[in-house]
């Protein structure tokens, strides 16, 4: 019996009587926090009157190879005895239960990451009487039946009937907003990855001076707070009469992503050997037909995953949308506040067009999942 | 060399000069405008709001900006204001509510992110799904996430309030309640961002060789001893890096809280500096001149964190 046994069984005592007290204060409708207080002391006192005779009678170490020899005492024996024979149970229990423990700790840990996502997908499928219900369903056709009312009413239209049994149909503009959505963030991510896979070309092939100066800067562009930068740039788009419209957005986007793109594009170039290139230009190539036909080839892979990076970005971006295109060429993350915005809240559309807007980042997210690392630290970290 | 001497005509002295101008060329033409947009996108409105913010100025009024020098940042950062009135411009309070969230969702991405990395660093069956799938929150639009954990909090049709409390779920409205509506935000960003740090974490974990903990074993020390003098010191430079960005991110939080409780409940619990900067900057207060001197403000923090950030990228890329 170590101290650090005896004070890991007290502390797991203590918690499990601060959880169950808890739990049945909350039940009697008293304050949890105090149940959870006195059950986490009574845990610990309550395990320490054990434990404690158990550490001063037992010899450290016991079961812990060589070194151990049986006390002579006979109640210490007793405990001696007891606690092998405890050891000699619970050591091949817990090596047969430790991958069980490990399943549930990853199934406790996908529970607590893709729930969220579950329980959203779920209730885009409800309809509206069973997704304001009080009581929760999980299950569809055993619990509810699933419907598309949701996505029809967030992709068509909305059909309201008014008191008189007048029938009024509102056209969804979402539609027009996923439109501008895929022009916009396509666009601006075509423009970034160009520009800058050429920047990093130049950066990581030929000797700029203050390069490093230069990167820095580039990245420190990246760091800049939106809400800082929306100020300047709404009174510059009003100067520019760029208010609601596709070129605003589509600058504004790209760059965003340029940083980015100069930062992971640099880290892919310095990847592939210059030889390459210079063999070619012995053998007659310019430097110009040199990278499209041999560079551009070798780094397709890395432009893509920086591709589908910049258009997430783009495609996730709200605070510029909602201050710079509230009217014309609004992004589909608008289309959130708008729901939100009709008084009552509309939960099951809400989840309707979450989901729409979430569904193509997930597939996204799959096709880089390889890049993901050097896509969070701009290309520093490789793998 | 054979290739060269097979044209003879290509001097080598005469075409070395002619690549060279060619190369300072194409440098030029690569680079420029990527930095022509940086710096007419970025620089130029930054200095405008620069000097904006030494002035008295609506960005709505007809009136020009109106030179009072110092003045907004005097007001700025001397009026602390009382927490319980709303008088005075409190951005003081702002700030407190900012660096309190940090602290709670930094500190809680990096504990969880950590022990979810040395979790998934294990080998088996189905890691690569497990993986990814933990990582799609932090993928996602902070505005959509914002707005379906709202779902989820909403006290009489949520999910959150009905899975924690056996009574009535109704009295435990988080988002509503002001004493749990940043621990609410700080959830939402925990559950976003913490895979942000495990992936980080797991890089540096598996690239540990396994004979330094065979060697470990041999010498038989504790697993206590191996996690702090292995483990731990190959993943710090990491962590370090999670920690920096994460405190940047949350400095900039904007749409999260926007979406979650729009600085409410009790007036402004929540208000983050970001939030309170476009509240302050927008109809229908459209301060421009104050809220561009409150901007600067945030913009030093954030710059003087994110250049130890690129200091520390700097260096695990050295490595």
């Amino acid at each position: 019996m170590q101290l650090i046994e005896v004070l890991f069984w007290a502390f797991m005592s203590a918690i499990v009587g601060a959880a169950g007290t808890a739990f049945v204060y909350s039940n009697k409708r008293r304050e949890p926090v105090a149940g959870m207080v006195i059950g986490f002391v009574l845990g610990l006192l309550g395990s320490l009157l054990f434990l404690i005779p158990l550490w001063l009678l037992v010899p450290r170490g016991a079961g812990y190879g060589e070194e151990e020899h049986v006390p002579q005492n006979v109640v210490a024996r007793i405990f001696y005895h007891f606690v092998e024979g405890l050891e000699l149970m619970a050591i091949p229990i817990g090596r047969r239960l430790r991958p069980y423990l490990f399943w549930l700790a990853v199934g406790l840990v996908l529970f607590f990451f893709a729930f969220p996502l579950y329980w959203m997908v779920i209730t885009s499928f409800k309809p509206r009487a069973e997704a304001t219900s009080e009581t929760p369903t999980f299950i569809p056709w055993v619990q509810f039946d699933p419907t598309l009312q949701n996505y029809e009413e967030v992709l068509i239209e909305v059909k309201t009937t008014a008191y008189g049994g007048q029938e009024t149909v509102q056209e969804s503009e979402f539609p027009e907003m996923l439109k501008n959505s895929i022009l916009i963030s396509g666009s601006a991510t075509l423009a970034a990855v160009i520009l800058g896979t050429m920047a990093a070309y130049a950066f990581s092939r030929f000797s700029v001076p203050g390069e490093n100066d230069l990167l820095f800067f580039i990245l420190s562009t990246r760091m800049l707070p939106p809400v800082v930068v929306v100020i300047p740039i709404f009174l510059m788009f009003i100067e520019l009469d760029w208010l609601n419209t596709f070129v605003g957005l589509f600058v504004l986007y790209t760059v965003v992503g340029l940083p980015f793109v100069v930062w992971i594009m640099k880290g892919f170039f310095d990847e592939i050997p210059p030889e390459y290139e210079e063999a070619a230009m012995i053998d007659g190539h310019s430097r110009l037909t040199a990278v499209f036909k041999i560079v551009i080839p070798e780094a397709i892979p890395g432009m893509l995953a920086t591709a589908v990076f910049v258009l997430i970005l783009a495609w996730n971006e709200y605070l510029f949308a909602l201050r710079l295109n509230p009217r014309e060429f609004s992004t589909a993350p608008i289309f959130l506040s708008e729901v939100i915005g009709f008084g009552r809240t509309e939960w099951g559309r809400m989840a309707a067009t979450s989901v729409i807007l979430v569904s193509p980042i997930i597939v996204f997210t799959f096709l880089v999942r390889n890049h993901l690392l050097r896509g969070v630290t701009f290309g520093a970290v490789r793998r | 060399m054979s290739q060269v001497s097979a044209q003879p005509h290509a001097h080598p002295r005469r075409r070395q000069p002619r690549i060279q101008v060619g190369d300072r060329l194409l440098t030029h033409l690569f680079i420029w405008p990527t930095l022509i947009l940086l710096i007419v996108m970025n620089v130029f409105p930054l200095f405008y709001s620069l000097y904006l913010s030494f002035t008295e100025y609506s960005g709505i009024g007809d009136t020009p900006p109106d030179w009072v020098g110092i003045e907004n940042y005097e007001e700025i950062l001397s009026n602390t204001g009382h927490p319980d009135k709303r008088d005075g411009n409190r951005y003081w309070h702002n700030f407190a509510v900012t660096g309190r969230y940090a602290v709670m969702s930094v500190g809680l991405q990096l504990v969880v992110g950590f022990s979810l990395a040395m979790l998934l660093k294990e080998k088996f069956r189905g890691n690569g799904l497990v993986t990814t799938l933990i990582l799609i929150p932090m993928m996602l639009a902070p505005a959509v996430v914002g707005i379906f954990w709202k779902l989820i909090f909403d006290p009489s049709k949520g999910i959150f309030s009905y899975m924690m409390y056996t009574s009535n779920p109704r009295d435990h409205a988080w988002l509503a309640d002001p004493e749990l509506a940043l621990w609410a935000i700080v959830i939402v960003d925990v559950w976003m961002w913490s895979p942000f740090v495990m992936l980080l974490c797991l890089a540096g974990l598996r690239a540990i060789p396994d004979y330094l903990y065979e060697a470990a074993a041999i010498d038989r020390a504790s697993a206590w001893f191996q996690f702090r003098r292995i483990t731990l010191p190959r993943v710090a430079p990491l962590l370090l890096i999670a920690l920096l960005f994460r405190t940047i991110e949350a400095f900039k939080t904007f749409d999260l809280v926007a979406e979650l409780t729009f600085g409410n409940p009790g007036g402004d619990t929540t208000e983050v500096i970001a939030l309170r900067l476009y509240r302050e900057a927008f109809p229908p207060q459209f301060n421009t001149g104050e809220s561009s001197a409150a901007a600067y403000i945030i913009l030093i923090l954030v710059i003087a964190l994110s250049n130890l950030y690129i200091r520390a990228l700097g260096r695990l890329r050295e490595d």
